[in-house]
C-alpha cells in the first residue's frame, strides 16, 4: 500500500495525465471527521471489463510492459479503503472518461495520514503537458481553488526549480489559510 | 503566513528572474526526470522528488529542469531518476533515496562525478525490443 492519502491522490491522477485527460478536476473535502476525494478526468475512458482488470492486482493493460501481469494502483487504493471500512466508487465510460470517489473516516485507527498535501499538489500540477487541471480543497467551511492554466501563466513555466519553488510557497500559503480543525498531517 | 495571491506570486517570479539574469547562471541545459508511476511512489519517489527540488534551490541552481514521468520499467530499483546534462553521459539511477538525491546533485551535476553504485546500466530484460 502507499504511506499517505497524497500518494493515492498522485497516482490516481498520473492515471488520469496518462489517459490523456485535457481537464482533471480534483477535489479533496475534509468535513466532519471525514476524507472524501473525488477526481474527475477527461481521458480514454474504460468499458465495464477494462474497470474489472483495472482493480484487479494481477491485471493491467498491457500496453506499457506487455510481459508484466500487475497494476497495483487502484488496487492499493481499493485496499486501504476497505481496511477502514470507507466508501469507493468508479465511473467510466470509453472516449468520455473516468470519475473516481472514495470517501474514508480519518479517525480510523489504519486511516493513512493525509500526508503534505501543498507538496502533492505541486507535484500534481508540474507533471508535464499543457492540459489543464482544476483543484479544490475544502477543510470544514474554508476553501481554496487551483487553475493550473493560471498559474502556469503567473511563473511562465512549471519545471524550472525556481518556478516550482515558488510554486510550493504559494500552495504552503492557501494550504495555511484553511483553519487548522480537523486532519493530523 | 497570509495567503498568497496570483498577483503576488507573478510578482516574485519576476523579481527571481531579475535577480537571476544579474549573475552568471547554470543549470539552463541540465534535465532532471523522476519516475513517479505507482511503483515509484510506493518506493518513495515523492519524497526523492522534493529533496531535489530543495537541494538545487539551497545550490542556487534555479535553471534546472525537473520533470516527472511515469513508470521507465525499473520497478525493482524505485525511485529511478534519468539526468540529462552537457558534459556528462545521460544516467539512469535507481533506488534514489532523498539522501541519494543530495549526493546527485552534490557529485553529479555539480561535481561532475558519476555515482557507480546507483547506476542502472540495461533496461530490464522483460521490456527490451529483441
Amino acid at each position: 500500500m502507499h504511506y499517505s492519502i497524497g500518494d493515492y491522490v498522485q497516482d490516481i491522477v498520473e492515471n488520469a495525465l496518462e489517459a490523456g485527460s485535457a481537464y482533471t478536476t480534483i477535489e479533496v473535502q475534509e468535513k466532519d471527521g471525514f476524507l472524501t476525494v473525488q477526481v474527475r478526468d477527461t481521458g480514454k475512458g474504460m468499458s465495464s471489463e477494462e474497470i474489472s482488470r483495472a482493480l484487479d492486482p494481477y491485471g493491467t493493460d498491457g500496453y506499457k510492459h506487455p510481459k508484466r501481469k500487475i497494476g497495483l494502483g487502484l488496487p492499493f487504493l481499493l485496499q486501504c479503503i476497505q481496511a477502514v471500512e470507507g466508501e469507493f466508487q468508479i465511473q467510466s465510460e470509453p472516449q468520455k472518461g473516468t470519475c473516481v470517489y472514495f470517501r474514508l473516516p480519518l479517525n480510523h485507527i489504519d486511516a493513512p495520514p493525509l500526508g503534505n498535501l501543498a507538496e502533492t499538489f505541486r507535484q500534481i500540477l508540474t507533471y508535464p503537458g499543457t492540459h489543464e487541471i482544476y483543484i479544490r480543497h475544502s477543510r470544514e467551511h474554508d476553501s481554496y481553488t487551483l487553475l493550473r492554466s493560471e498559474l502556469w501563466k503567473a511563473l511562465g513555466d512549471l519545471e524550472s526549480v525556481g518556478s516550482q519553488s515558488l510554486l510550493k510557497e504559494f500552495l504552503e500559503s492557501q494550504e495555511a489559510a484553511l483553519g487548522k480543525e480537523g486532519v493530523p498531517q | 503566513m497570509a495567503k498568497m495571491t496570483l498577483e503576488e506570486l507573478q510578482k516574485l517570479r519576476e523579481t527571481k528572474k531579475r535577480e537571476l539574469e544579474k549573475r552568471e547562471v547554470t543549470g539552463k541545459d541540465i534535465e532532471i526526470i523522476v519516475g513517479m508511476a505507482t511503483c515509484g511512489i510506493a518506493a518513495g519517489a515523492r519524497q526523492t522528488l522534493s529533496a531535489f527540488l530543495n537541494e538545487l534551490e539551497a545550490q542556487n541552481l534555479s535553471n534546472v529542469l525537473v520533470r516527472q514521468t511515469g513508470c521507465m520499467g525499473y520497478c525493482y530499483a524505485e525511485p529511478t531518476v534519468e539526468i540529462h546534462m552537457p558534459g556528462m553521459p545521460d544516467i539512469i539511477y535507481g533506488k534514489v533515496d532523498p539522501e541519494t538525491a543530495v549526493k546527485i546533485v552534490r557529485k553529479h551535476i555539480l561535481g561532475k562525478v558519476l555515482i557507480n553504485d546507483h547506476i542502472l546500466d540495461k533496461p530490464a530484460a522483460d521490456i527490451m525490443k529483441k
